[in-house]
């Protein structure tokens, strides 16, 4: 079994901060792989595991993907494919460009996260199944049977869960329940090391990116906090507290 | 077992030294760091003196400075006016950087230079005969160990390489970092965007050992205050009281007005400066570098610790090339150990011993500032009569005039 997962970097978005008179975030922190790759990458280490083969991941961002991307071959990528000069692509072009890759070998599956934390267009499984002629499977809460031919699989809904089978090869994107994702211990992140990492450029793959949309604003949410003190004793406060919540509730 | 020629414990200044120098060498190395991502944990003022990142870092001109150390401020303050001493010049010896962001530059030459780096992993043990690092379960074997782990010394404790650090040996420093724009801090502190201004504080509201600070970033600025444990303790005050009416003082408000806090840390910092070096930095072929070492020279108005914290790394790192390359990789300890005391690490901290008893001496923080902003009140203050500079000084220091001439005297000697 060959699975590509398509991971992506986000901004560590714990680390990022708000300037609270502007609204503004300060954007200059580490990145990090995105949560929903991990689980896209889980999954297919948890298929190989159990059929052999060979798990792949596959990225376009920023340059520091070189060290990102070390995430995934630490959780247990055997290697993978980066494209480093894509920083803020529409997602059209990122599904080129991933679509060139996965042209490249012939994958049986491949899972990526259903949407990225960061954008969260969830855009990319369906793009890249349509520019392949692939059958897709979306939001993923459940893979119940794989073999080498057919796969069967949870879509959650919302309201009800729906189970489709595809034929492979086919393209997949999981939800968080699906699993939780591994933490890698050191022996892995020294083994990833020595994982081969292949980078491109857009230009090699011969993917042209067209100027990026403009971001007109970037804000936090305004947040409005009464900031009210209840001040007496216990029992006081108690009351206060209960009768501004009964009022507002 | 994997196995490398050396492991770092520790992403700090001092860790990234080390690691960097055996990388650049073609030594096959590992730095192991607890936090997420590699110098996150790393705490300082704001200043680091270059020369030695001109001397050994390669791509230097490349790091993210915030700005060079153009003008660098004095100030003794009392609860509502203030003395200040500032020296300007093109020249410089220092800059400012944010340490966190300076510490990730630093482990990408680490890595570019074929080092490996690993984050988000905390080293639990060091065991000799023969010499490993436990970390996550794994055992990895090496030639030798550099400990980089900061000021806390639990490694270096559990070896028996150093002791714990006693109150009156360390400080707690408190820093808030305040968002501005770059326009904003250039014309708050007169500088062009290249230019940046080190201001440090005597006095209030610490009045005894320690002061506060400020430093120029691009577009933020660095505020804090450092107070000695021991004194801390003594006079129950809380260090972020402390910063609390630092940063309402009419002499410092004024630069962070409408300002917006982005950044709180805390840390401790080694004061104790020769006295705090333990008497051997090495056990077998593990040594101790940086902060671990107490690398830190406080001499009242310059602050050294990073060029240290890196520069004792950068010793270690040849100490076992050289030992490796003798053909007895076993001797890097016992080599280190020479070229720490022959360097200017140890060197400087000797020159400076005698700095500990003037900054011991409580009258420099409190009495003499105190009388510096009174004398100046004195001369400056003209209104139907005024005063002459004579009269003033002789009011001001009436009764303790020898005992302040031994002062200045002991303070001009050792700082």
């Amino acid at each position: 079994m060959k699975i590509a997962v398509c991971v992506k970097e986000v901004y560590n978005l714990e680390q990022v901060k708000i300037i609270k008179e502007t609204r503004e975030p300060i954007l200059d922190v580490p990145k990090k792989l995105d949560d929903l790759s991990r689980n896209a990458l889980e999954e297919a280490i948890k298929i190989r595991e159990k059929l052999g083969g060979e798990v792949v991941a596959i990225s376009a961002g920023s340059p520091d993907l070189k060290k990102t991307i070390k995430e995934a071959l630490a959780m247990g990528a055997d290697r993978a494919v980066i494209v480093t000069d894509c920083s803020n692509s529409t997602p059209e072009s990122t599904a080129l460009i991933l679509s060139k890759i996965l042209e490249k070998d012939s994958y049986d599956l491949i899972i990526m996260g259903d949407a990225s934390s960061d954008d969260y267009s969830g855009q990319m499984a369906s793009r890249i199944a349509e520019i392949l002629g692939l059958p897709q499977i979306t939001f993923v809460s459940e893979i119940k049977e794989v073999s080498e031919e057919k796969i069967t699989c949870v879509r959650d809904m919302d309201d009800y869960l729906e189970v489709v089978e595809a034929d492979l090869p086919c393209v997949l994107s999981v939800t968080n329940e699906i699993n939780e994702p591994r933490i890698p211990a050191l022996k892995d992140i020294l083994k990833a090391s020595k994982k081969p990492v292949e980078t491109l450029s857009a230009n090699d793959l011969g993917v042209e990116i067209p100027q990026p949309y403009e971001i007109i604003e970037n804000l936090a949410p305004e947040i409005d906090r009464r900031q009210e003190v209840i001040e007496g004793d216990a029992g006081d406060v108690a009351r206060k507290l209960a009768e501004i919540i009964r009022r507002e509730a | 077992m994997e196995r490398f020629d050396a492991v770092v414990i520790g992403g700090g200044a001092a860790g990234l030294g080390s690691a960097y120098r055996m990388a650049e060498n073609g030594m096959n190395v590992l730095l192991i760091e607890r936090g997420e991502n590699v110098g996150e944990k790393s705490v300082y003022g704001g200043r680091i003196y270059s020369w030695v990142f001109e001397k050994y870092v390669k791509g230097f001109q490349d790091a993210p400075v915030e700005r060079w150390v153009k003008k660098e401020r004095l100030t003794f303050l009392d609860e509502r006016e203030s003395v200040s001493i500032e020296y300007s010049s093109d020249e410089t010896c220092s800059f400012v950087a944010i340490l966190t962001k300076f510490n990730r530059w630093l482990a990408e030459k680490v890595e570019d230079a074929g080092g490996l780096v690993v984050s988000g992993i905390k080293v639990e043990d060091v065991r000799l005969n023969p010499l490993r690092v436990v970390a996550d379960g794994e055992e990895i074997g090496c030639d030798a160990v550099v400990i980089a782990e900061g000021v806390n010394p639990m490694l270096a404790m559990k070896l028996g390489i150093r002791s714990d650090w006693k109150p009156e040996e360390v400080a707690v420093g408190v820093k808030e970092v305040f968002k501005l724009s770059e326009s904003e801090v250039n014309s708050r502190f007169d500088v062009e965007s290249d230019e940046g201004v080190a201001n440090l504080f005597v006095g209030y509201p610490v009045f005894t050992h320690g002061g506060g600070f400020i430093y120029t970033n691009r577009d933020t600025i660095s505020v804090g205050m450092v107070v000695r444990v021991d004194s801390a303790m003594k006079n129950k005050i809380e260090v972020y009281d402390l910063a609390e009416k630092f940063r309402a003082h009419r002499d410092v408000a004024g630069f962070l007005k409408g300002g917006s806090m982005i950044e709180y840390s805390a840390h401790l910092v080694p004061e104790a400066g020769i006295k705090g070096v333990p008497d051997a930095l090495h056990k077998d072929n593990v040594m101790i570098v940086g902060d671990t070492a107490g690398f830190v020279l406080n001499r009242g108005f310059t602050i050294r610790g990073v060029d240290f914290a890196f520069y004792s790394g950068v010793l270690a790192a040849d100490s076992i090339k050289e030992a490796m390359d003798g053909g007895d990789a076993g001797l890097a300890g016992q080599i280190y150990e020479r070229k720490v005391r022959d360097s200017a690490i140890i060197g400087e901290l000797e020159k400076f011993r005698k700095a500990l008893d003037v900054l011991e001496n409580t009258r420099f923080f409190n009495d003499y500032t105190r009388m510096m902003v009174e004398i100046m009140r004195g001369i400056f203050d003209v209104k139907e009569e005024s005063n002459r500079l004579y009269d003033v000084v002789m009011e001001k220091s009436r009764g303790r005039k020898i005992r302040m001439a031994l002062d200045f005297l002991s303070a001009f000697r050792g700082l």
